[in-house]
């Protein structure tokens, strides 16, 4: 677990499919995300204002409008686990 | 009371050359003024950087009674920011110390980085959208932060002196601290206690470098340890009381440790209980150079307005009211050094932990010496002890003998500077 006053998040990794993957959980929240190597060398090289940008809370979380594309994308990968 | 009601000289009539008056330690009024003209304006020690050693660490501090957040930066700049949000006043930290780059208070989710700028907020639509941020404040933040040797200090002053001219002379006492390791690093890695008085916080500035209460405080835990430490502090002895400039001050016993030409002799630690450390500090700096540095000593050096050096320890002293301060404290650990910092850790114990000896019997004075000051006569106490026989010494500072309250009367002189600067 990866956790500080501020979250806390479950990080394990997932071998149920072809290859392994990480699986993120939000244990605040219970919303899952899966992360493929790529996806994990993409964020490595990701500069840092993009990090800084994710961490908007109006970003993609507390919206006015649409709930944000985050969750839909969870359930898109796998629905069994998606947050409650 | 407000601060209003100290008249300007009304201080300057308080504080004599061989006298200070009680209320200096009782009057609400005058401790509001010293909490905006000497601890929201001048140098105040912070933290050290090794409490803070990697990036996105982040460690709780204070400055008197304000809250503050000590950080690192992912490019390693140190900031030292108030600990309220910039939505409604809500703390933001409440862990004592962690890692973060960013910090999102509980009550609304805005989200600062750890150097105090606004990230967002959740919403956004009520604020027009994310440009808002442009308009909207950050976490407040120290206006001016550095450290020397590792020591971090903050001035909520955007202007002023810098901090080696705030420090002084005093800098070399922390350059004689950090010598003290084969690396030139201390580490205050060792935890802290918490330790709250009720007693106004000059009582503990103005004990740190007394040289006339030892004998008779700590008689007991002298005796019992067997220390050569307390017949040190007497008018027979060749150390002496110095004024550093800047409020600052020292209690100097090294020429009576040059006397004694023993590595380690000031810490009653024999050479044969620390072969590695010694060794180390030999090859560090050569074997000459080398003992000169471990017979001469660490320094006990009363910081102004609240770092204390006491050799092995280390207080952080923390006014929260006219009548209650805390004394953060901790044993001094040196880079380097594991053998020499078991000891130490198991001597802090013994003198300023929970149970300590040291930290006990000064603590009953502070406390008993407020309730003194609170009656009504004699109105002033007397600072006039070696007023006589102070001198120069070769490097322009004053001293007096090792008893002697030169010390506390350069504070005082040092005090009025600030807090009736006409
Ligand atoms: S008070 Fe911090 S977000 Fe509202
Ligand atoms: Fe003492």
């Amino acid at each position: 677990m990866v956790a500080s006053e501020f979250a806390a998040v479950s990080v394990s990794l997932d071998s149920r499919g072809n290859g392994t993957r990480l699986r993120l959980e939000d244990l605040r929240s219970g919303a899952v995300r899966y992360l493929d190597a790529l996806e994990l060398e993409s964020i490595v090289w990701a500069p840092e204002h993009w990090v800084r940008e994710l961490l908007d809370p109006s970003r993609h979380r507390w919206r006015d409008a649409d709930p944000g594309p985050s969750v839909e994308s969870m359930r898109e990968t796998d629905p069994g686990d998606a947050g409650t | 009371m407000t601060t209003a009601d100290v008249a300007p000289g009304d201080l300057r009539s308080r504080v004599g050359t061989d006298r200070v008056h009680g209320s200096l330690y009782t009057d609400p009024a005058i401790y509001a003024l010293e909490l905006e003209r000497i601890w929201y304006t001048t140098w105040v020690y912070v933290g050290h950087t090794s409490e803070i050693p990697q990036p996105n660490d982040y460690v709780r501090k204070d400055i008197g009674p304000q809250q503050v957040v000590m950080t690192r930066d992912k490019a390693g700049g140190i900031h030292v920011l108030h600990n309220r949000c910039a939505h409604r006043g809500n703390l933001v930290c409440d862990a004592e110390q962690g890692n973060s780059s960013s910090f999102r208070c509980p009550y609304h989710g805005w989200t600062f980085a750890n150097t105090g700028e606004l990230l967002g907020f959740p919403f956004n639509q009520g604020y027009g959208g994310a440009r808002a941020r442009e308009r909207l404040s950050g976490l407040g933040a120290a206006p001016r932060v550095e450290s020397y040797r590792g020591f971090v200090f903050a001035s909520l002053a955007a202007e002023g002196p810098t901090l080696r001219e705030h420090l002084g002379a005093a800098a070399d006492r922390i350059d004689q601290l950090v010598r003290l390791s084969p690396v030139g690093e201390v580490e205050l890695t060792a935890g802290w206690v918490r330790h709250e008085v009720t007693a106004n916080w000059k009582m503990l500035v103005e004990n740190e470098t007394d040289g006339y209460h030892p004998q008779f405080v700590h008689s007991s835990i002298f005796s019992i340890s067997g220390s050569g430490i307390g017949a040190l502090y007497s008018d027979k002895s060749t150390a002496v009381t110095r004024a550093l400039g800047g409020g600052h001050s020292e209690n100097d016993l090294s020429p009576e440790f040059r006397r004694l030409g023993v590595p380690m002799g000031w810490a009653g630690t024999p050479e044969s209980k620390i072969p590695e450390y010694t060794a180390a500090m030999r090859a560090a700096y050569g074997a000459e150079n080398g003992d000169e540095i471990m017979i001469n000593g660490s320094p006990h050096v009363m910081i102004f307005p609240n770092l204390f050096i006491a050799e092995i320890q280390l207080f952080v002293l923390q006014p929260l009211a006219v009548d209650r301060t805390v004394q953060h404290v901790t044993a001094i650990q040196f880079a380097g050094a594991p053998d020499l910092n078991r000891r130490l850790v198991t001597q802090c114990v013994g003198s300023v932990g929970p149970a300590g000896m040291l930290l006990a019997d000064d603590a009953e004075m502070y406390e008993r010496n407020q309730r003194g000051v609170a009656q009504r006569r004699p109105e002033w106490l007397d600072l006039s002890r070696g007023l006589h026989r102070e001198r120069t010494d070769e490097h322009g500072f004053t001293i007096g003998t090792a008893t002697d309250e030169t010390s506390m009367r350069a504070m005082w002189e040092h005090y009025l500077t600030l807090m009736d600067p006409s």
